[in-house]
């Protein structure tokens, strides 16, 4: 049975997380969204889903159910709406998973008390042709329509088998057969008995849709099948006991109920059903050990009460009336110290008192009364928002230090070094030109001009004033001058050119550097005017922080706001509880003074017969 | 425990009522709250892990079963940047398919080293330890790195792979 469950459930969270290529970052943000899932973190876990580019039925299912996790159905039942919507094609959410989503949230409605839209939500259910939810589906739809269900001839062992909701579905077909033939419904539920095995561990989807957090605390799994199989058997038995007495079969109900549990979440109600037997059956000091241990294991409650009373009663049936007036002594005391207890401990509750503690009258009524528990959840809830608030807060004053920093940043930059560069640019280009003057006119390579000004120039002219000088010298001296005239031109020919190509490699070499300064710069002006456009942005940013900030206070104010009306319910509830317990104390406690004041006129009585006939 | 809350159940539905306006406030409230946060990652996102800067770093596991993880280290550019030691429910949760987001910091322009150190158990439950390296170059878009653990069926030996996301 475990296997067949937990098979078709794997198969479907395989398609859901199957690591396919390429992966879209929708997926991406989708597991991760599981991630935080898996941590408990369903705020967190809808975060990252929201942040999605797109979404699809799968992302809107998931959305739905952590909608759900943190108790918003509204939200929830929309997101759920358009999975429903969604046309059935091959993207289509699979049938399966639709079913659980629609079984757990027609649950969290029946919950809330919404018989309605838990109806319209189970009617939607399309069990596919495996079967698989079948049991869910019709248990929901017992409760949903209690006490008018449908019994069948015979309890169908065969189409629910495999289903853990099994038990659950023939266990109320037969509470219900039994108004009519309940020897026919001890033998359903002595064959159901036979029938049932351990129920299987929660799915992903069906984890996601119960709101059943508190059990993913625990470390070793997600379920406790041990758990639930003894609590399931305590249940049958306990039909069974109930039916018995039903029959006036006390005998075999005594056998049930004798040897029942005392840890079982059930013993209450085995302990009621017994004291109710041993009644009939006048097993009176079996009684009063049951009576008394109603006592200790049920403070605060009704039963316990009347219990109180009942021991004098039964002691005065079993005419003992010394100990009935002794037992009846003890219930008006009892019912005295009741009163002053629930008193004391029914002080207007605070927050804290709710988050650490409340005392065990206060604890006894939010337990059994689920509109307090409810109210109790949702001031616990606002109390988380109230708490993470201040995080929030120095999460929000963090980002607003540092879009200022940055404006500053930016501003200062742009103020300081946008002019500083602007400059610096222009002289380099200034210098580039300059340079590129130069070695136009080096490359032009004019030896006239070369030769009207400078060293060269000098040395030329002296050279041509010597060569006019030749004329009058005697023409063999003038040979010798002339030779070593023309090796002289020659030598400052040579010299100038040589001159002119090292000046040339300097002229470039110093182009090139300036060049490369010139691109660093411009990269940096650039850098800079990109930055001075994002000016705007981080503008917009700081206002929308500030915005935020404004927003935050104001939320803090509405949460605190909720949560003190929701307390003045709670402890106007709880005031309304407190005027009813002690009104019932009070009507048994002068039932019991009742009693105990016609015990002691049979006990006087019967002391006057004693002493002569004088009262 | 089942049979109890189902049994209860009737009784609950006859005492509380539908949606009341307190609990739509309640919800809206709640609303108002997931948006604020939403609105306050996407800021924090944008100043303070802007892309141009923005280094992260996931971690999936496919199957698992020739390794289990117990704690991964990761080191950029020789320096420590992130630990993390893994419960046995957040291991369940890497099983499943979740991806864990493991690091998020800013880096500068250009090139960079990245080290994951992954210790564990590996095949017959023996201590296993492994590193990978991977280098990347930092530009104006967001690097976005998916630490892999998968099985490698050929040898029956665990395989780790450092995947780069596309930012599309």
């Amino acid at each position: 049975m475990v296997k067949r469950l937990i098979l078709p459930i794997s198969l479907l969270l395989l398609s859901v997380f199957v690591m396919a290529e390429p992966v879209s970052l929708s997926e991406k943000h989708y597991r991760q969204a599981a991630w935080a899932f898996y941590q408990q973190q369903p705020a967190t876990a809808l975060e990252a889903l929201q942040l999605a580019p797109q979404h699809n039925g799968r992302t809107r299912l998931l959305e739905a159910g952590l909608y759900l996790q943190l108790a918003m159905p509204q939200h929830a039942a929309t997101a759920l709406e358009q999975v429903l919507a969604q046309p059935a094609d091959d993207n289509a959410v699979p049938q399966a998973l639709k079913n659980i989503a629609l079984l757990q949230f027609a649950r969290y409605q029946l919950e809330l008390g919404n018989k309605t839209a838990a109806r319209q939500y189970l009617e939607q259910v399309n069990i596919t042709a495996d079967g698989a939810w079948r049991g869910q589906q019709q248990l929901l739809s017992q409760l949903i329509h209690w006490p008018d269900i449908s019994v069948p001839p015979q309890p169908d062992f065969v189409s629910l088998a495999d289903q853990p909701e099994m038990p659950y579905v023939i266990s109320n077909q037969a509470l219900v057969l039994a108004k009519q033939q309940p020897q026919q419904a001890l033998n359903w539920l002595a064959r159901l008995q036979q029938q049932f095995v351990t129920p299987a561990e929660q799915g992903f989807w069906q984890q996601l849709f119960s709101g059943r957090w508190s059990l993913l605390n625990r470390p070793d799994s997600f379920v406790y099948p041990h758990d639930e199989k003894q609590a399931l058997d305590d249940y049958l038995q306990l039909t069974q006991a109930q039916l018995h007495i039903q029959l006036q079969d006390y005998a075999a109900a005594d056998a049930i109920l004798a040897n029942f549990g005392r840890d079982s979440v059930l013993s209450s109600n085995a302990l009621e059903l017994y004291s109710y037997i041993l009644t009939e059956q006048r097993h009176i000091p079996a009684l009063l050990a049951v009576l008394q241990q109603q006592i200790r294991q049920q403070p605060f409650s009704n039963t316990a009460w009347q219990a109180a009373t009942r021991i004098g009663e039964q002691l005065e049936r079993a005419l003992q009336p010394d100990d009935a007036l002794a037992a009846y002594n003890w219930a008006d005391n009892y019912y005295q110290q009741q009163y002053q207890l629930i008193n004391q401990q029914a002080n207007p509750l605070q927050v804290q008192q709710l988050l650490q503690g409340a005392s065990q009258w206060q604890q006894l009524q939010l337990t059994n009364d689920n509109s307090l528990y409810r109210l109790q959840q949702d001031i616990t809830a606002l109390q988380q928002q109230l708490t993470a608030a201040p995080e929030r807060q120095q999460r929000l004053s963090s980002l607003q230090q540092t879009a200022e920093f940055k404006l500053n940043q930016q501003q200062q930059l742009l103020g300081s070094q946008l002019p500083q560069l602007s400059a610096r640019r222009q002289q380099l280009q200034s210098e580039f030109a300059a340079i590129q003057q130069q070695i136009s006119a080096l490359t032009d390579n004019s030896l006239p001009q070369a030769l009207t000004q400078g060293k060269l120039h000098q040395q030329v002219s002296r050279l041509q004033r010597a060569e006019q000088h030749l004329q009058q010298l005697p023409p063999a001296q003038a040979d010798t001058y002339s030779r070593r005239l023309t090796r002289l031109r020659g030598l400052l020919q040579w010299q100038y050119y040589e001159d002119n190509a090292a000046q040339q490699y300097r002229l470039n070499r110093l182009q090139q550097q300036i060049s490369t300064e010139l691109t660093e710069l411009d990269s940096r002006l650039q850098a800079l005017r990109q930055q001075g456009t994002q000016t705007d942005r981080l503008r917009r940013q700081q206002q929308r922080l500030t915005e935020l900030s404004a927003q935050q206070q104001q939320l803090n104010l509405a949460l605190l706001s909720q949560q003190q009306q929701l307390l003045a319910q709670l402890n106007q509830r709880l005031q309304q509880h407190r005027q009813q317990d002690i009104a019932r104390l009070q009507q048994l406690q002068r039932h019991n003074k009742e009693s105990l004041a016609r015990v002691m006129e049979l006990v006087l009585l019967k002391r006057a017969a004693n002493s002569g006939g004088q009262p | 425990m089942r049979a109890l809350l189902l049994s209860c159940l009737l009784l609950l539905s006859a005492q509380a009522g539908a949606n009341t306006p307190v609990s739509d406030q309640l919800e809206q409230l709640k609303q108002q709250v997931i948006q604020l946060n939403r609105e306050l990652f996407l800021l924090e996102e944008e100043l303070l892990f802007p892309p141009q800067t923005q280094l992260a770093v996931f971690l999936s596991v496919d199957s698992g079963q020739f390794f289990q993880l117990d704690s991964v280290e990761l080191i950029l550019n020789d320096k420590p940047v992130e630990g993390h030691l893994y419960t046995a429910q957040q291991w369940d949760a890497l099983k499943r398919g979740a991806i864990q987001p493991l690091y998020k910091g800013n880096v500068k322009a250009g090139e960079h080293n990245l080290t994951a150190v992954f210790v564990g158990k590996g095949p017959d439950n023996r201590d296993y330890r492994r590193a990978v390296s991977y280098r990347f170059n930092k530009a104006e878009d967001a690097v976005l790195l998916e630490l892999q653990v998968k099985d490698r069926s050929s040898d029956y030996q665990p395989e780790f792979i450092v995947q780069p996301w596309s930012n599309d």
